[in-house]
């Protein structure tokens, strides 16, 4: 009972997060291509993501708010999430420059703020994965 | 019995009001298109401030719009 009031937190959290940051892209769209198009690794394949990202936010969301379909929405978020913080890292790292290209208050972050929040919810997608996990488990013994 | 609803689904329409709320409130430019004396025609305000300041009131004839988006203007009495 804990576990799934757990898990539905997690869900709620990443879905807050995913929608918030698709409708904040997808709102002030003209800023988001601008900025996408001024980073120097993705620059190139700037005009597919720029629709891929908020679309693929979305979808993940309609997934987690299935409990049916919410183990495939948690993998994809743990994914999504994992792919947002490598690109941090690698930005942090790598990048001469460093434009952001995040949405809402998001963007009012500094880099490292996000870098270290994209962790949190790379970390809540995992945890999120293992309870569910141990749900479908439990409920398949039963 | 009634399914409760799920605090997901709650999450997601928190999310969906949030966003649009913040869009609402962003400083853009405005025009007022009848600006008291002393004011400017182009104003860079939140839609809220520019009603408060320039038009406030009941909503009867255009008093400003939004200069990127000319469609979407504000009315004051």
């Amino acid at each position: 009972m804990k576990k799934n009031v757990i898990g539905e937190v997690i869900a709620a959290l990443l879905v807050f997060l995913f929608i918030y940051a698709a409708l904040s892209k997808l709102l002030d769209f003209d800023k988001f291509r601008y900025q996408l198009g001024q980073s120097p690794f993705i620059a190139n394949i700037s005009r597919f993501i720029v629709w891929v990202i908020p679309f693929g936010e979305i979808l993940i969301s309609a997934l987690l708010i299935s409990r049916r379909t919410r183990f495939a929405g948690l993998y994809l978020s743990f994914f999504l999430m994992l792919l947002f913080t490598g690109y941090l890292f690698i930005m942090l790292k790598y990048s001469s420059y460093l434009p952001c290209s995040c949405g809402g208050v998001l963007s009012n972050m500094s880099w490292e703020q996000h870098f270290i929040f994209n962790l949190v919810f790379t970390g809540l997608s995992l945890s999120g994965i293992l309870i569910q996990d141990r749900i479908q488990t439990k409920n398949t013994i039963i | 019995m009634k399914k409760p609803v799920s605090i997901v689904a709650i999450a997601a329409l928190f999310a969906v009001g949030t966003a649009f709320t913040q869009t609402a409130n962003q400083v853009q430019n405005w025009n007022v298109d009848h600006p008291q004396k002393g004011t400017p025609g182009i104003v860079w305000l939140t839609a809220d401030q520019v009603k408060n300041t320039f038009c406030p009131g009941v909503n009867n004839v255009e008093c400003a719009y939004l200069i990127s988006n000319p469609s979407i203007y504000i009315k004051k009495p």
